[in-house]
């Protein structure tokens, strides 16, 4: 019998519809697992059809990006075409990364400062951006003496640029010559005006054809090894100034070079297939801290960019702090001692200033024209300025510039609110803050609460006991804190002679605290639902045995009450 | 929706010929039907009543002026029908235009403005509008008998490969293969390769060129933009360089072939996975050797439509003078460059090209004779590439501001590794633009776009497609989404 003839182009078509099927099964069920690609961006929530989204176009735009973030098999996908984009040109579409020669990787932002043309997006001359220095450093300057009242000092430090320390692989851009450089401006007035600064951009220049390592990595722009020198130098120069607290002495022992498949991070969110040649190579050093009993450990509040993240990676920083916290670009606060992230703005951020011996101050260089990301304004409010003072102010502007132009057409509140914030971006027009001088005015009572708040901060029993009070009432542990304070400043009997710790309560309070916050998190429940149709269990079983698994964890790590 | 979308290449095109092919054959044409009337519904839900009302309405008119037998009614149906379409067409597309100029004669007499709601210009209607003309002719001439059903007349204007943005298919190419086609197997894979060259041409050229036009001269709808944003473009262009303004204008006249050879690709490709044969648009048109034969290659389904349907019914050149037969040619290219856009730089671009065109007749084409074959094509091309500033840059103060910077040398140092991406690509654009120059040329694109493949080459070309498929779309969602240009006239 005569086998039968199999039609190619049959079959060609039959794998092409399974070809186009692919993408769609891949999404609905996850066959081959699903990665994430790397870096940050604001994911678009699913939308909602209704006939209004649709009628004005706004559901097909949303679902189309919804889809193009969502659809399966997108992660090898873009893979491939950024390998190509890669391997061709040297080109990524991570906007914020630049590809220089070599395949070295620098900072967008700091290319566009090294050749001049990053300002000019912002000022119209050199005179304007100067003048904005000069007020953001009078306010420092201001902020530096009036923390020293309490025993504070505040110093700063301009990161290194990778673009300034190694200029010979930056991409070739037009160079606008006549626009100057706000970090080389900050750091000449610094100097002029006596605030302890430290420019490690320089010194890195300095030492780059010297060092036996290589400053900074090809595939980021951040420090990695030689945040050492860098954080040790920053060490050095605060233990020279009068401060109580001393940072221990390091013995920073020799480079080890080692090869490691971990990604650096501008590296990663180029999203390729193959890792950059070049980038492997990575160097470690052993840190001895040197025992030292005549001074005690530094509390430490940093301000500032990403470069204070390697502080983790590779310093002992629990050998060198009692405790610190990062203020990352002043908006996210990640505290040490509570190993939480909030938000600053969240946190009482005056009793976190006073529990600091430094608040450090620190940016990359191209990012000095934001300096000090409104963190001086802010604490400078926080210390001097008392909220009747504030309101008096808003008060006597609104007076004044109610019949302004500007604001004839707006209500009352509106008025307000705007006088309200350019206070906020202007605490000079507050009277007392005004002029060059040292502010004398001080916002006493706040202070004297958030003394106490620190002083109890610094009693780990007596955070404990706070804690539990909150959870016990279902209030913030910082609530729990303020009103402490507040008893203790109006004499009143602390809390904490009446509450008596009962763990097991505490622990039962805690998880139903945990399980309400997943109810909350779509997200989380979701999570969670899954996890439950997977087991097979019921979802209270999932919510009851995961909180569990948290609190016993805490338990483990000896911090249940935080 | 557009073809180069996610939305579409991942959701729309594989539902729909799963559907499509495992339907029963007289089912076909009402899912096809069905599946561009959603398909237009999606990307404008507020104009799909206004097309489904003005087919009805075509439809019938057009089988009434059929039946009837009075010469006066048919024609005065057969004027009723077009003037729906090219009605609708004109109230949409140039309404806002025509009470914008109105308004501003009024102003100059210092007269009160007329007051009128600006109106968003449905997708695709110069396409479709133009689609209902040629039934109502091609039925009006009895050059075709009118569709017997509804259903089949709606699927020839709405048909969604070629919905939105052409080719402009006759009634009289393809009344036939609405009701009678085949769909073998190497068609749908012919049309699949179709289809992905298509999305090369969009996707991986004119979508990265586009992009440095686009950050070079601003976005080209200027509709859109507020008087801050205008004001930046043209400190933009009042101060560009030589150098950067010729890359630009070089980089638009390629992208603009290869977004809309593109799309036009694609829609043949996926009519020919259906069984449909849709005219080619595009023939390789930068090789021309004057103004004529490249609107001879270019758009070649408008030409013939401006041709058949405009230039002819004027009398063409057969009228009693010479300059009326170059005042119909003028007229023409003028209403051609109208359709484009409802703006002046419209207006002027098309006026130009009818200047080129008469200009050929009378002299330019002998003198490209005799500059021979080759630079011909170049000199051709760079009158394309000059006019294409009428083109891109809708204001013409500014379009005139850019060509005194084209040439006013002041050069600045070009460095191809500012941008190799874009310069490779653009060699890329100009390879392939001028790709059938050459012998060898013409019969690669032969053997790849109109010769049968056996199975070696089948099998090839079906792996090289599927990768390409993946690469475009890791382009798409890369680097973000981008319509196509000819959306919008």
């Amino acid at each position: 019998m005569k086998k039968p003839r199999i039609r190619y182009d049959c079959v060609l078509f039959a794998l092409l519809m399974v070809f186009l099927f692919v993408p769609i099964v891949q999404e609905w069920t996850s066959i081959f697992p699903k990665k994430l690609l790397k870096g940050a961006f604001e994911p678009t929530p699913k939308p909602e059809l209704t006939f209004d989204n649709y009628r004005s176009n706004t559901y097909q735009t949303q679902i189309e990006k919804y889809v193009s973030e969502h659809f399966g098999l997108r992660e090898p996908v873009i893979r491939i075409y950024n390998q190509y984009l890669w391997s061709a040109y040297h080109k990524t579409y991570c906007h914020f990364i630049m590809p220089g020669k070599k395949g070295y990787l620098y900072y967008t932002v700091a290319v566009n400062e090294h050749y001049g043309t990053e300002l000019p997006k912002f000022y119209s001359s050199n005179d304007k951006a100067m003048a904005d220095a000069d007020k953001e450093l009078r306010m420092m300057n201001k902020l530096r003496y009036v923390l020293k009242d309490y025993g504070i000092e505040f110093v700063a430090f301009i990161a290194p640029d990778k673009s300034e320390v190694y200029p010979e692989y930056l991409p070739r851009r037009d160079a606008d010559t006549s626009t100057i450089h706000l970090a080389d401006y900050y750091s000449r007035r610094m100097t002029e005006t006596g605030f302890p600064f430290i420019n490690m951009t320089e010194w890195f220049v300095s030492m780059r054809d010297t060092a036996s390592v290589p400053l900074f990595p090809k595939t980021d722009s951040h420090w990695r090894y030689s945040a050492i020198y860098g954080y040790d130098s920053l060490f050095r120069f605060i233990n020279s100034l009068d401060g109580e607290a001393k940072f221990p002495t390091l013995h920073i022992g020799p480079p080890v070079a080692y090869e490691s498949d971990k990604l650096e991070g501008d590296e990663e969110t180029l999203n390729l297939i193959f890792p950059i040649r070049g980038g492997r190579t990575k160097y470690k050093s052993e840190i001895t801290v040197e025992d030292d009993s005549l001074h005690r450990k530094p509390k430490v509040l940093f301000v500032g960019d990403s470069f204070i993240w390697s502080m983790g990676e590779f310093m002992p920083a629990r050998q060198i702090m009692t405790d610190w916290e990062i203020w990352f670009y002043n908006n996210t606060a990640t505290i040490a001692s509570s190993n939480k992230t909030e938000s600053v703005k969240d946190i009482d951020r005056l009793s976190h200033i006073l529990n600091a011996d430094y608040v450090v101050f620190y940016s990359a260089g191209h990012q000095w024209r934001e300096a000090t990301y409104g963190f001086t304004k802010d604490a400078l409010l926080q210390l001097c300025v008392s909220d009747s003072l504030f309101e008096a102010s808003v008060e006597d502007h609104t007076k004044r510039l109610r019949n302004y132009e500007g604001y004839a057409n707006m209500t009352e509140e509106e008025v307000r609110n705007s006088i309200t914030w350019m206070l906020k971006n202007d605490p000079e027009l507050i009277p007392g803050l005004d002029g060059e001088g040292i502010p004398a005015i001080r916002n006493t009572k706040r202070i004297k609460e958030a003394l106490t708040i620190s002083h109890i901060r610094n009693d780990k029993d007596w955070v404990n006991a706070l804690n539990f009070y909150a959870v016990q009432h279902t209030i913030s542990p910082d609530d729990a804190l303020r009103e402490e304070a507040r008893r203790i400043s109006a004499g009143e009997s602390p809390l904490r002679e009446e509450i008596v710790i009962d763990t097991a309560a505490y622990i039962q309070m805690k998880k139903q605290e945990i399980i309400k916050g997943w109810r909350n998190n779509p997200d989380k429940l979701r999570e969670m639902q899954q996890k439950a149709s997977d087991n097979n269990q019921p979802l209270d079983t999932v919510f009851e045995r995961n909180a569990r698994w948290i609190i016993n964890q805490q338990i483990e790590d000896g911090n249940l009450f935080q | 929706m557009v073809f180069s979308s996610n939305i579409f290449l991942l959701y729309f095109m594989p539902i729909f010929f799963l559907v499509y092919f495992i339907l029963p054959r007289k089912g076909r044409n009402y899912f096809l039907l069905l599946a561009s009337l959603v398909f237009y519904a999606w990307g404008a839900p507020e104009f799909i009543i206004h097309l489904i009302v003005s087919v009805i309405a075509n439809f019938y008119l057009v089988r009434w002026m059929n039946k009837t037998e009075k010469p006066g009614l048919k024609k005065l149906l057969c004027g009723i029908s077009i003037a729906i379409s090219i009605g609708l067409l004109f109230y949409f597309k140039y309404g806002n235009f025509t009470m914008q100029n109105i308004n501003s004669v009024l102003g100059w007499f210092h007269a009160e403005p007329l007051q009128w709601t600006k109106i968003l210009l449905p997708i695709g209607i110069s396409f479709f509008s133009f689609q209902s003309v040629t039934y109502t002719l091609d039925t009006y001439r009895k050059v075709n008998e009118p569709m017997k059903r509804l259903s089949d007349y709606m699927l020839y204007i709405v048909m969604f490969p070629q919905l939105i943005a052409g080719p402009i298919v006759r009634y009289c190419d393809i009344a036939d293969q609405i009701r009678n086609r085949e769909s073998l197997y190497t068609d749908r894979l012919h049309g699949f390769y179709r289809f992905i060259i298509g999305l090369c041409k969009k996707v991986l050229i004119a979508d990265v060129i586009g992009f440095q036009v686009d950050q070079i001269l601003g976005p080209s709808n200027y509709d859109v933009l507020t008087s801050a944003q205008l004001a930046d473009i043209a400190n933009k262009i009042a101060t560009i360089d030589s150098t950067s303004a010729w890359i630009a204008i070089f980089a638009f006249t390629f992208q603009i072939y290869f977004d809309f050879a593109g799309y036009s690709d694609m829609a043949i490709g996926l009519g020919r996975m259906m069984g449909f044969k849709f005219p080619e648009n595009f023939d390789n048109p930068y090789v021309s050797t004057t103004i004529s034969e490249f609107w001879r290659r270019w758009h070649q389904t408008f030409s013939v439509f401006i041709k058949n349907y405009l230039y002819f019914p004027l009398g063409g050149s057969r009228v009693k003078t010479e300059a009326r037969k170059y005042f119909n040619l003028w007229f023409c290219f003028l209403i051609s460059g109208l359709w484009h856009g409802a703006a002046w730089n419209f207006v002027v671009y098309g006026a130009l090209q009818g200047i080129f065109i008469c200009a050929d007749k009378l002299f330019l084409k002998k003198f490209n004779e005799r500059l021979g074959r080759i630079p011909s094509v170049f000199f051709t091309f760079l009158i394309i590439v000059l006019t294409r500033c009428f083109f891109r840059i809708e204001r013409i103060d500014l379009s005139w501001m850019f060509i005194k910077r084209l040439f006013a040398f002041d050069f600045a140092p070009f460095h191809f590794s500012d941008n190799p991406h874009l310069y490779v690509t653009m060699l890329v654009a100009a390879f392939f633009s001028f790709f059938t120059l050459s012998k060898l040329g013409l019969k690669v694109q032969d053997k790849v776009y109109f010769t049968d493949y056996n199975r070696r080459q089948h099998i090839i070309a079906f792996v090289i497609c599927i990768f390409a498929f993946i690469f475009c779309l890791g382009a798409l969602n890369a680097s973000g989404f981008s319509p196509f240009i000819y959306f919008r006239f």
